[in-house]
């Protein structure tokens, strides 16, 4: 048993923290050479926009029951993932149409949001429909899904 | 004397350990910088969003062709088949990308169709070099 104590211990946690901050480095370097891959988000978010607003014009979106999948010919859970389609009654109405993740309005309303890659990408706007304004955001954070097989 | 000669041995364990840890590490990243470098990565993840994004502006009973000559040229260089080079899932509605043994990139889509592609990948005659995605859009359950 050696109880002098040669710092072989203390020399692993060195070797591991310079392994990170080269580990850093790289994948720095990579991201920044080859950047940070195709931000769909905005331009899905805006195709969904063109289809959910002519639909809002076409149904009643506050009807009980309503579907949107249906209406809008939207596949059923993919609003249910990563998007958020909300509609909001201007002008003292307090209708509200809320499919998706409602979470998504908060975080396309914060300024930081813009820079930060983990938030959602949003179109906002208003619209009228017989005489009353409505306030929508369409938002969208789905990301591409990479498997990786052995 | 056998303090010191304890000692000894364990400097050569670990030794063996730093190398071993640092030839896994230094790999690890080559294969994973390799694969930004081969472009397979980058394209898979490409060519899926503009997939989606063509059948998501699409309507049944639409016959799609959409140039695909860069993927492909990673992909046949990685040993696939045409035929393994796009997938459609039309239960999730998603559509994957595949241009390394080891990989594929999938991306879902919004618009309530259904994709036939059966033929997937075609290699046009007369240009080697030249290949395009072919897949039909249709109702969901594919009567149109």
């Amino acid at each position: 048993m050696n109880r002098r104590g040669d710092g072989e211990e203390l020399g692993l946690f060195m070797f591991l923290a310079i392994m990170l901050i080269l580990l850093s480095g790289i994948v720095l370097g990579a991201r920044s050479f080859f950047g940070w891959g195709y931000d769909f988000r905005i331009t899905e978010a805006d195709q969904l926009r063109s289809v959910v607003i002519p639909c809002f014009i076409d149904h009643d979106f506050f009807a009980s029951g309503f579907n949107i999948s249906q209406a809008c010919a939207i596949h059923d859970d993919f609003l249910e993932r990563n998007h958020l389609v909300l509609i909001r009654g201007l002008s003292g109405s307090d209708r509200v149409f809320i499919k998706g993740i409602a979470d998504y309005e908060n975080q396309c309303a914060f300024s930081g949001g813009f820079g930060n890659r983990a938030y959602p990408r949003c179109i906002n706007g208003t619209i009228s429909k017989q005489g009353e304004e409505f306030y929508y955001v369409i938002a969208s954070n789905q990301q591409s899904r990479r498997a990786v097989t052995a | 004397m056998k303090k010191k000669g304890g000692a000894g041995s364990n400097i050569g364990m670990w030794y063996f350990a730093y190398i071993v840890l640092g030839v896994l590490f230094f790999s690890l990243t080559f294969f994973w910088v390799s694969s930004y470098a081969r472009g397979a990565a980058l394209y898979e993840d490409f060519f899926a969003k503009e997939i989606v994004r063509v059948i998501n502006t699409g309507t049944p009973g639409q016959e799609v062709y959409m140039d695909m000559t860069e993927a492909t040229k990673i992909g046949f260089k990685n040993g696939l088949a045409p035929a393994d080079i796009v997938r459609f899932n039309n239960e999730l509605h998603m559509v994957t990308v595949r241009l390394s043994q080891r990989s594929s990139t999938s991306y879902a889509y919004f618009n309530r169709v259904s994709i036939r592609g059966d033929s997937g990948v075609e290699i046009l005659s007369g240009s080697a070099d030249t290949n395009r995605l072919h897949f039909f859009i249709t109702d969901v359950g594919g009567l149109k």
